[in-house]
């Protein structure tokens, strides 16, 4: 029943673009939105009380599938996979976008293509949605070009701005140099376990599929997190997402920071088992490299979407980071978290444009608290979860994730910069995101124009906030549930609650290749020996009394997977629990520090005038310029491979209209003359042969062409219409 | 039930439609063509129940067995030759004879601003299909060559006369550069003719040749594969077009009437890729199964690919940019062909359906601007979407189908070429994965050329000049929908559209190389 029901609520937004799409126009303003936000409320509420009877009822994962295609002789179903990770991502996606939805009812009143932005949203919804939902990787593949394809056309949206139609298509442009690696690790596991279901390709990799091409495998892992890179807007595919931010600004909160971006996760997340250690440690780094380049440049950004656009690319760099180390409960929760309150923050962003008639530039506002103040209270409440402040939402993932890290660093010391990096990044957060609300809602203000029009959103506007900083703050609570008793030889099992963690809990992979002390992957081994990597990398979890990390992994004994080579529990499941406790503490501390000294400084600078950033800026004043142009990655792409590109675009062009053309055209004129010559000369004389032959058809060519100038149609319709007779007198004849 | 009458009706109904329009009165001869092309087509429409079910039964357990509807009628038998009118259809040619009298349909209804001696184009139009469908259905090689040449003829006036500024260079080239591949596959018929045994006789029955031990003497000569192989590609590969055969296309194209691109583009290059799976593998698997080939075969498909699509990226001549995206898109079909793979050959015969629907879409979308504004330069248009938003959609449509979009029909072509081609076995594990990993690097320069037309076409702010340009009429929309709905059902259910019908023969073609 359950998939069923599932599969209704994805088919809702479908229906309401396919209404949109023809009827559009005729239904108007205000309507179309009230259909697209109702059938997407009509979805949230399927999913919510469909994820409140399974977080009740323990139901086990669902699959359906239907035959669709057969590559080859291997048959690829189009199936959904219903685990309780769908369900949490399908319920955070129906109930951000149904708030976004709702939202954008206020916030494009009066755009001349209203219909067509719910249109669009629509789509994206049921893009979305069916990709959270699909259980192979081409059904993943499908509905990740069709959500890039949405996020095309929402960029665009105002197609009229030249720089929002650049925007469009550097998104999907750079969208696509990840695709197409993803597609050839499609390739690689479509050709070597022979299936593209994702149980299908666990399945023939446990039992060995890549025995012995443990390289292979590390390859097809990279490939396809390239995807999930272009996606998650990582480094070095990140380019595209401050750029997006020409969407109106509900697309940035929809598409390009709670749910599309987060894709690339989910992405990473669901194929995390076929991942290896080197493969892992690639993530992480880049996820590391990420997180603390783009913290850097939000601190110097000026426009309000663009320091929560760098802030988003930080935070997914935490998700992805949290995967690489083996995190998986944690990243994933972090995708939750967040994808509230970066949707807060950007509808709380979008509300202050709104109320300031469209000035996007935080320098000139300032005391806007004073003018709306529900939008500045929620976006506080958002500022404060991101930033990580204890007990709001934030502050549970983002814990989660360093005692994550922790623990994979303290194992492995070499990589010990993969905690510093990302404990500095959260000192950086609190410090940016204060720097933007204060700038934005307090201090003073700074343009007296500005100051003196805005005004607070309609209620329409308002009330989607309102839900949103709730969620920020409490969403986090829920993961409180779950309780853990003691099997005895070190495993467990949770009895009781259901929370969001439990629920994210149960999805995560009871198997994974980094687990593996296999020797048919040692050739793989890289510089990580496996054992250590899931050693550390597993013994981590949340940072919550209640919960005490350990929702990452042990499986109850009747869940455990019955095939070979999966009967041994990953090694956590065994590890003392009071070396977790450590992690945690010690990452609740850090975090905490660092999330102080950052707000301390914010406070320094912004409120107590005690550091000017103007001076600040001066005396750093080569970093500041590195800084604001964002490490110059736009401009080294623009002179190395789109220049590339285009050159060697002219150069193929020349070469097809000079070289090849020519060649052509010159051994023509060739014939002609050499026709010509002997035709009229060596003919004449007597000596025929060789040429001749070309010659002939060199001229009879040239007659027809000539001919052709006279145009005098009649004479070719009389040939043909004889030609055509004597072909059918010829067929008649021969019968 | 004899209904071996219905591919003969197809293919000369148009001819007879040709008859039609040289005797009717001057105001009907529109109208007396599109009642013939509406004819050819619903005819056509009676193959279908021939394939349903698509079961082994259906295409035989060998390719030889796998024709319906043949039609078999002895034609020239004096002077010790023996030529045959025959004519049937497998899985590979049954969705072309489809395809061809839908499209030559909607290119009919696309011509009808044509005013330029209506009656000469559209007889010339009429005898056009006919030479398709004959290429699509001929199983007597001679029958083929002569249809092959039908199609030459017409095609040649039809750009000579109807054509823009450039029309005789453009013409002629297509001309010579066609024939010369011609006379090429004329030495390869006239020499399987005469090295073929069968029932103590020679033939030119292409059934007949492809089945073992009539051709004796190829089964020992290895040069001879390789060098009829050779010659017949060169037939094949001008018509696909493969590089470096292909300059006739952007030039032809550039010059003929709308109509004339979209039949062009959507069905006349596809003649290249049928003759390559009907006569080249069939009859010489043995020089398809070789190495060699495969390498050039599969290199020059990639070549195809990313250098067509660098091409499209520097035109700035609307028409030219999507010639070019033609022939990166026929690229695929050649890769798919070249690796010997199950889902290659499916995918290539997806694609070679999938681009007569996209390449047929889009000159006709580059055709309703140029009836607007009447020049094709990409750099003067902009803004377009604000004046024509039914176009506007429609064409995003149609070249996001072309660019391999999910959920239409490109992507499935491309997707089954890559994949399959992964796995090739043909030319070592590295190689394959090396050629499929360049050919997989395109879809991002397709992004790059389509997106970047799309732009300067239709984004931007709104043009004084275009001010009063209308939108899209409802003939127009006619032409375009069904190849808008097309693309949207051959990429949802490709199995139930395409796959279902072609897979057995292709699969039986593989059996004969293996």
């Amino acid at each position: 029943m359950m998939p069923y029901v599932f599969i209704v609520a994805w088919l809702l937004p479908l229906a309401g673009f396919v209404l949109l799409v023809f009827r559009g126009r005729r239904i108007g303003e205000p309507r179309s939105g009230y259909v697209a936000a109702g059938l997407m409320m009509t979805a949230a509420a399927i999913s919510l009380v469909c994820a409140i009877r399974w977080a009740i009822g323990h139901p086990d994962s669902l699959d359906v599938s239907a035959p669709w295609l057969q590559i080859g002789s291997q048959a690829v179903n189009f199936g959904v996979h219903i685990d309780s990770l769908t369900i949490v991502m399908f319920t955070m996606v129906t109930v951000v976008a149904s708030a976004i939805f709702v939202y954008s009812i206020g916030y494009m009143h009066g755009d001349p293509r209203f219909p067509r932005f719910f249109t669009y949203l629509s789509l994206f919804a049921f893009s979305m949605l069916g990709l959270v939902l699909s259980d192979s990787l081409i059904g993943l593949f499908v509905f990740w070009e069709l959500v890039g394809l949405c996020s095309y056309f929402l960029i665009g949206f105002w197609f009229e701005k030249p720089s929002a139609s650049n925007a469009a298509k550097k998104a999907f442009i750079v969208n696509r140099v990840g695709d197409f690696l993803f597609l050839i690790g499609i390739a690689v596991m479509l050709g070597t376990t022979g299936s593209v279901t994702l149980e299908g390709v666990f399945n023939q990799v446990r039992q060995g599929a890549f025995a012995g091409h443990g390289t292979l495998l590390t390859f097809a892992g990279i490939c396809l997190f390239f995807g999930a890179l272009g996606k998650s807007a990582q480094f070095p595919l990140h380019v595209w997402l401050p750029d997006a931010m020409e969407g109106p600004t509900p697309v940035s909160a929809l598409i390009h920071a709670a749910t599309m971006v987060a894709a690339g996760v989910y992405l990473v997340g669901r194929v995390f088992p076929i991942l290896t250690p080197t493969a892992l440690l690639f993530i992480a780094y880049i996820g590391a490299i990420t997180l603390i380049g783009s913290a850097l440049i939000a601190v110097v950004m000026t426009d309000i979407k663009r320091v929560l656009a760098y802030s988003t690319i930080s935070q997914l760099g935490y998700m992805i980071l949290a995967l690489g180390v083996g995190g998986w409960v944690a990243g994933l929760f972090h995708l939750i978290t967040h994808a509230c309150f970066k949707a807060l923050l950007f509808l709380g962003s979008g509300s202050v444009i709104h109320g300031c008639h469209g000035e996007q530039d935080i320098r000139k506002m300032g005391r806007l608290h004073s003018k709306m103040p529900i939008t500045s209270y929620t976006f506080l409440a958002a500022t404060l979860a991101i930033a990580g402040v204890p007990f709001l939402s934030g502050f549970y993932s983002k814990d989660a994730i360093l005692a994550s890290v922790l623990g994979f660093a303290s194992t492995h010391r070499s990589h010990a910069v993969l905690f510093i990096l990302p404990a500095v990044a959260a000192a950086l957060t609190a410090f940016y995101m204060l720097r933007l609300y204060l700038l934005t809602f307090r201090t003073t203000a700074r343009d007296e124009h500005v100051y003196a029009h805005a005004h607070e959103s309609p209620k329409v506007m308002w009330v989607p906030l309102a839900v949103l900083a709730v969620l920020s703050i409490g969403i986090g609570w829920f993961g409180r549930m779950p309780e853990r008793h003691s099997l005895g030889d070190g495993r467990y099992e949770y009895q009781g609650g259901r929370g969001l963690v439990g629920l994210i809990a149960d999805a995560q992979p009871r198997w994974a290749v980094s687990w593996q002390r296999e020797e048919s992957l040692s050739r793989d081994e890289g510089r990580v020996p496996p054992s250590d990597l899931s050693d550390g990398a597993a013994s981590t979890g949340l940072a919550r009394p209640g919960v005490h990390g350990q929702t990452s992994l042990p499986v109850p004994p009747s869940r455990r997977p019955q095939a070979a080579g999966a009967s041994r529990l990953p090694p956590t499941a065994s590890s003392p629990s009071h070396e977790e406790h450590g992690f945690h503490t010690q990452a609740t501390i850090i975090a905490t520090c660092a999330m102080l000294a950052g707000a301390f400084l914010a406070w320094l600078v912004y409120v107590r005038g005690v550091i000017s950033p103007a001076k600040a800026a001066q005396v750093l004043a080569p970093l500041h310029k590195l800084l604001l142009n964002k490490f110059y990655f736009d401009e080294l792409y623009r002179v190395t491979l789109v220049a590339g590109v285009l050159k060697l675009a002219s150069f193929g062009k020349w070469f097809d209209r000079v070289i090849l053309d020519g060649l052509a055209d010159g051994s023509a004129r060739w014939v002609v003359k050499t026709a010509f010559f002997s035709g009229l000369t060596l003919d004449n004389r007597g000596v025929d042969g060789l040429v001749n032959g070309v010659a002939k058809v060199a001229l009879t060519g040239g007659n027809i062409a000539r001919s052709g100038q006279t145009g005098r149609v009649r004479n070719y319709i009389l040939a043909v219409a004889t030609a055509g007779a004597t072909v059918i007198a010829l067929f008649v004849w021969i019968w | 039930m004899d209904n071996s009458w219905l591919l003969t009706s197809v293919i000369f109904l148009p001819l007879v439609g040709m008859g039609a329009v040289l005797l009717v009165p001057r105001q009907w001869i529109r109208r007396t063509a599109l009642v013939f092309a509406v004819l050819a087509f619903v005819v056509s429409l009676g193959i279908v129940p021939q394939f349903r079910g698509a079961t082994a039964e259906v295409f035989g357990p060998a390719y030889q067995n796998g024709f319906k509807l043949i039609d078999r009628l002895p034609w020239i038998h004096s002077a010790g030759f023996s030529i045959d009118y025959m004519v049937g259809v497998d899985g590979i040619g049954f969705p072309l004879v489809l395809l061809t009298t839908l499209i030559c349909l909607l290119a009919c209804i696309a011509s009808w601003n044509i005013e330029k001696s209506p009656r000469g184009y559209f007889a010339l139009f009429l005898l056009l299909e006919t030479g398709m469908l004959g290429v699509f259905t001929a199983l007597d090689f001679f029958l083929f060559y002569v249809f092959w040449e039908l199609t030459l003829l017409p095609m040649y006036f039809l750009i000579g006369i109807w054509g823009g500024p450039r029309r005789e260079y453009a013409a002629i080239k297509f001309f010579l550069y066609t024939l010369l591949g011609s006379v090429l596959m004329l030495i390869v018929m006239l020499w399987f003719y005469f090295s073929s045994n069968f029932e103590g006789g020679h033939t030119f029955n292409l059934i007949a040749l492809s089945t073992p031990g009539v051709l004796p003497d190829f089964a020992t000569h290895k040069t001879m594969w390789v060098v009829c192989f050779a010659l017949l590609y060169i037939g094949f590969a001008v018509k696909i077009p493969v590089f470096p055969f292909h300059t006739w296309l952007p030039d032809a194209h550039v010059e003929a009437p709308t109509p004339i691109s979209m039949i062009l583009a959507g069905l006349l290059l596809k003649m290249g890729g049928y003759g390559l799976l009907r006569i080249s593998y069939p009859i010489l698997p043995h020089a398809g199964a070789m190495r060699v080939v495969a390498w050039t075969l599969g290199i020059l498909g990639v070549v195809n690919i990313i250098y067509g699509a660098l091409c499209a990226l520097a035109q700035t001549d609307f028409k030219k940019l999507v010639a070019y995206s033609s022939i990166s898109h026929m690229g695929f079909v050649l890769l798919g062909i070249a690796l010997l793979t199950e889902a290659g050959f499916q995918g290539a015969m997806f694609q070679m359906i999938a681009h007569g629907i996209t390449s047929a879409a889009m000159f006709f979308l580059v055709g309703v601007i140029y009836d607007r504004v009447h020049h094709r330069d990409i750099s003067r248009l902009g803004g377009l979407a604000s004046q024509m938003p039914t176009y506007t959609g429609l064409a995003i449509l149609g070249f996001f189908a072309a660019m391999g979009l999910p959920g239409l029909c490109g992507f499935i072509g491309e997707i089954y070429v890559l994949l399959g081609s992964w796995q090739a076995q043909v030319l070592g594990p590295v190689g394959a994965r090396v050629l499929t990993i360049i050919a997989a690097a395109g879809i991002v320069l397709t992004a790059g050329y389509i997106l970047w037309s799309i732009q300067r076409v239709f984004l931007g702010p709104a043009k004084p000049e275009y001010q009063n340009v209308p939108d899209i009429s409802r003939r127009e929309i006619g032409v375009m929908a069904p190849l808008g709905g097309l693309a949207i059902a051959l990429g949802v259910l490709p199995w139930q559209t395409v796959f279902n019908f072609v897979h057995g023969t292709l699969s039986n073609i593989l059996k004969l190389i293996a």
